[in-house]
């Protein structure tokens, strides 16, 4: 087996190499697609196909629009100084509790899961804004940036979700059932999180300082008063982009660009948009949205490679040998997933993994329905694929977290960040698979 | 007194990265601007969905890019042309800039003469085949796409030879620059004064 | 003798196989695998697993892929003449088209396009009438369709447009999203059997039918000319039968299984399944004349392969009318 699948074992050995000289991870991606292709012998006609996969995988590809303009929303947001305020007097609000500026961006972050299907989206929105508060008040950066990644990728479970919908259309189940089925998980996740931030306050108070005195009475307008007003323009925001979701002027795309619409409004009503603002904006829009989506570019060039390697009949191979029971076979299938996810994107994993491990999932039985079990496999799916932007040495949402820090946070330090919520994801979807009721209650498959 | 030798081949290598690296950030902030022109075009979609409108203007003969009408779609599509541009040049500006994803647990130990050498070897054997051979082989596409007059089935944009040659064109100037940049690294490596200035000055 | 061609061929398919439209690459997949006793089989591959969707067509043309399993209207955009063939307003029933394509001529017309790209194209499968939609409006005249926003493609998208309707570019996975949240009234997809698992039903109040847009739609096996060269006589004879017989599968099996799933449907979301009125038909068919008179002014190869049609499938209705019962 070690020498039929040499070649995709390798690539995965060089890339880590590669990694950890310190060049730039997307390059690797796509330099290492073009080596191995030479080395494997891969027809130059296959190669061509790297190009069609970038122009309809990626420029073609509506959702990726919705990036830069989430990104510049975000830091329009941040130059107008709007959203600082709003998390201050947030924090103001969660009183002398430890670790509210962590909680409210756990809160803020199932808000904006609920509005968008996209993570990228909500990591960079949270990160710029909470990220820059939460080091000012010296928050340990771990802690800062791990309730950021992590809260930032609810938005993928908790419907809508682009996901969901996906592996819906893979798996041939109702979506409507499936965003049903993902709504408590996804909660529940949010208040694993929110439980984990209360409890480390207590065990490590000096990870997430309050704010000191002077700061926060500083504001010396009473707390009420100060609230509608920092509330003001956020909450015109959060009308705006959810709003137009909810209310169907808008898909996640369009409210994107209505929210970055709202942040210049709102960077005008504070008097702080001059040319250098915008120009500022639309520079570090360029950067940081070039960061995303290169990675995506030549991602998808390794994989188109790995897998014409052999690299997908290697993880069915693996899993052949296995010869498990129904428990059995849905741990091994969850624990490939999840190791999987330290490597590929959801996209691949979905499209990839999903349809060959299909008939196997038909061979297993848990005591319920066809369609729960299915239903309930999706959404252990999707928890599981959760885990995988946040999971090293690819975790989509370390990278965003990562191009938004502008050099000031070390990507050691984000993934140490990760840790724990990697481990709550990891119980979440433990009690899901111990209590399907969790899922299945909603859509009343149960 | 005379520099030494490598001292001048140095000196010389990195004025002729200069012009490299700097058509690559100015082609890249003027991209930048573009991200004015989706929300822009974005919002054209809101507004003329929220109206249920479907056209704008129409006119008598096809012209280029917008062929017969302004439509809906036109708006729909005219955001990822946009966008698709947007990003390929933010690509060599994220390259100047020091943009793109390090792990940087070794990498922030190294000495700078090191990070440049590390920087130099990546270019050449990653970075720059990748370009090349993904733009490359995608230029019968483009060619393809030219001949053929492939546009809108959605009575949206003509010309989709243009976003697909910016996909090729972007990947070439990548390359082009990632080839300035390793002048501007053998230059660092050959001159310890030039390492040691911060190889990304620019914002 | 010459030699064979290929063992195996990669085939590019545009849909999920796990759905009836991508099944049928799988089905002739498994009957070429039998006609050729076992000396030529196809690898398909999921969407996007090669190239995206959207890209197959380029990806054969270049050789990149060897082969593509498509839906014909795609590539509209390329050749404008597809149009016909992946979605006909108000055309032949599946059965009558099925004749001309196979003994009108009418694969023909598409093969002599085709030819400029290098490929080689098998029509082997015609999904039955797609519906009229999912809306979340009544429709009770032509009037309705006024400010309408709806997901449609091709030609049945400039009728609605004659009528005031803002016809939309939503690509399939997001449909949902938008139908749920109401940034469209309404969508069309595909058949039953397709649309059932998208679970627009249970989002959406009303199921139309007819599906007026588009009487029958094609879809195709693609292989890049120089693949099929390699191909003996015998053998492109083999890849005929298995698409015949693909053919037939698909216009078998589909009819009486969009009844089946159509109560399934019912039963589960309780969506309310009505016909537009007849007034309003007319009044699509009288716009979709005027349309299609700008396509055939517009487009020489159309109006050439429309009338080619047009009177193929007059034929074989007088046919029937000679041989109907009472
Ligand atoms: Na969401
Ligand atoms: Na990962």
């Amino acid at each position: 087996m070690f020498a039929e699948y040499l070649l995709p074992i390798l690539m995965v050995v060089f890339l880590f190499i590669g990694i950890f000289t310190g060049y730039p991870v997307a390059f690797i991606l796509g330099g290492l697609a073009i080596i191995f292709a030479l080395i494997g012998d891969v027809p130059l006609p296959f190669l061509g196909m790297m190009g069609s996969r970038i122009y309809g995988g990626v420029l073609e590809n509506w959702l990726y629009i919705a990036i830069p303009l989430f990104v510049f929303m975000g830091l329009m947001l941040e130059k107008s100084g709007v959203a600082s305020r709003l998390l201050l007097t947030l924090q103001r609000l969660f009183g002398r509790v430890r670790g509210g500026l962590a909680i409210s961006v756990a809160l803020l972050g199932v808000v904006m899961a609920a509005s968008t299907g996209i993570v990228g989206a909500s990591v960079v929105m949270l990160g710029l804004l909470a990220l820059p508060v939460m080091l000012k008040q010296n928050y340990k950066p771990e802690m800062a940036c791990g309730v950021i990644a992590a809260s930032g990728t609810l938005g993928i479970l908790i419907p809508p979700s682009i996901m969901l919908v996906l592996i819906g259309s893979i798996m041939q189940v109702s979506v409507g059932n499936l965003f049903k089925a993902a709504l408590i998980p996804g909660l529940m996740l949010g208040v694993l999180y929110i439980a984990y931030l209360l409890i480390m306050g207590r065990l490590k108070p000096d990870w997430m300082p309050l704010a000191d005195t002077d700061a926060v009475d500083h504001d010396k307008t009473p707390l009420a008063l100060a609230l509608t007003r920092d509330l003001v323009g956020p909450v015109f925001l959060m009308v705006t982009v959810l709003g137009s979701i909810m209310m169907g002027i808008a898909t996640p795309t369009e409210a994107a660009a209505i929210g970055a619409l709202g942040a210049i409004f709102l960077a005008v009503v504070a008097r702080k948009l001059t040319y250098t603002t915008l120009r500022d904006v639309c520079y570090d829009t360029a950067k940081t949205t070039a960061m995303i989506i290169f990675i995506v570019i030549t991602a998808t060039a390794f994989s188109l490679i790995f897998k014409r390697l052999g690299g997908d009949y290697m993880i069915l191979d693996l899993f052949d040998a296995t010869g498990l029971g129904s428990y059995g076979l849905l741990l091994a299938i969850m624990v490939l997933i999840f190791i999987l996810g330290f490597f590929l994107e959801w996209i691949e994993i979905s499209y990839v993994i999903l349809p060959i491990l299909l008939p196997v999932i038909g061979l297993m039985d848990f005591g319920m329905s066809t369609q729960a079990t299915l239903v309930w496999f999706a959404i252990l799916m999707a928890i599981n694929l959760q885990t995988s932007f946040l999971t090293p040495p690819f975790g989509y949402a370390l990278f965003y977290l990562k191009g938004i820090t502008n050099g000031q946070v070390k990507i050691t330090t984000i993934y140490k960040s990760i840790i724990p919520y990697v481990l709550l994801q990891l119980t979440g979807l433990l009690l899901c698979i111990a209590f399907p009721a969790i899922v299945l209650w909603l859509p009343g498959l149960i | 007194m005379k520099a030494a030798v490598h001292l001048r081949v140095a000196a010389a290598l990195d004025l002729a990265s200069r012009p490299l690296i700097g058509a690559g950030i100015w082609v890249g902030r003027l991209t930048s601007w573009l991200v004015l022109a989706v929300i822009a075009a974005v919002m054209l979609t809101v507004i003329m969905n929220a109206l249920g409108m479907n056209e704008l203007f129409r006119w008598e003969n096809r012209v280029f890019l917008f062929q017969r009408a302004f439509t809906i779609n036109s708006a729909t599509e005219l955001q990822w042309y946009l966008y698709g541009i947007f990003v390929l040049f933010a690509s060599t500006y994220a390259l100047h800039t020091n943009g793109h994803v390090r792990v940087d647990l070794f990498y922030s130990r190294f000495p700078a003469r090191v990070k440049h050498a590390v920087d130099l070897l990546g270019h050449i054997f990653l970075l720059i085949p990748f370009c090349l051979f993904v733009a490359y082989l995608y230029w019968p596409q483009v060619e393809m796409s030219f001949m053929s007059g492939e546009r809108s089935n959605f009575g949206g944009l003509g010309q989709r030879y243009l976003i697909k040659g910016a996909l090729a064109v972007g990947l070439f100037f990548l390359a082009l620059n990632a080839f300035g940049r390793i002048l501007a690294s053998l230059a660092a490596i050959l001159d310890p004064k030039l390492a040691e200035k911060e190889p990304f000055h620019v914002r | 003798a010459m030699a064979d061609g290929p063992r195996r061929i990669d085939v590019a398919s545009v849909f999920d196989t796990s759905n009836f439209l991508g099944a049928g690459a799988q089905f002739m997949a498994d009957e070429i695998n039998v006609a050729s006793d076992g000396k030529i089989s196809f690898r398909v591959y999921e969407p996007g697993d090669l190239v995206p969707p959207f890209e197959v067509f380029n990806a054969v043309s270049s050789g990149a892929v060897d082969a593509g399993w498509d839906w014909m209207g795609y590539w509209a955009g390329t050749i404008p003449l597809l149009n016909l063939y992946g979605a006909l307003p108000f055309g032949p029933t599946p059965e009558a088209f099925a004749s001309w394509m196979w003994s009108g001529g009418g694969t023909e017309y598409i093969q002599a396009q085709y030819d400029n790209y290098n490929i080689k194209v098998l029509p082997c499968f015609v999904s039955p009438q797609e519906t009229g939609g999912f809306y979340n409006k009544e429709i009770n005249s032509v009037d309705d369709f006024d400010g309408l926003r709806f997901r449609i493609s091709g030609l049945g998208a400039r009728v609605l447009n004659k009528f005031g309707a803002s016809t939309q570019l939503i690509p399939g996975g997001e449909i949902f999203l938008a139908l749920e949240r109401g940034r469209i009234d309404g969508a069309e997809f595909s058949v039953p059997q397709v649309d059932e698992v998208m679970g627009f039903d249970e989002i959406t109040s009303y199921y139309y039918f007819p599906g007026w847009h588009q009487s029958a739609s094609w879809f195709s096996l693609i292989i890049n000319q120089n693949v099929w060269n390699q191909y003996s006589e015998t053998q492109q004879k083999q890849f005929e039968t298995a698409c015949r017989s693909t053919l037939a599968w698909s216009m078998t099996e589909a009819p009486h299984q969009q009844m089946l799933t159509l109560a399934k449907m019912q039963e589960r979301s309780g969506i309310d399944v009505r016909r537009f009125d007849d007034e309003t038909l007319k009044n699509l068919e009288a716009a979709w004349e005027e349309v299609v008179e700008d396509e055939m002014n517009e487009n020489p190869e159309f109006r050439e392969a429309y009338e080619s049609l047009m009177a193929h499938a007059k034929l074989i209705e007088e046919w029937y009318e000679l041989q109907e019962l009472p």
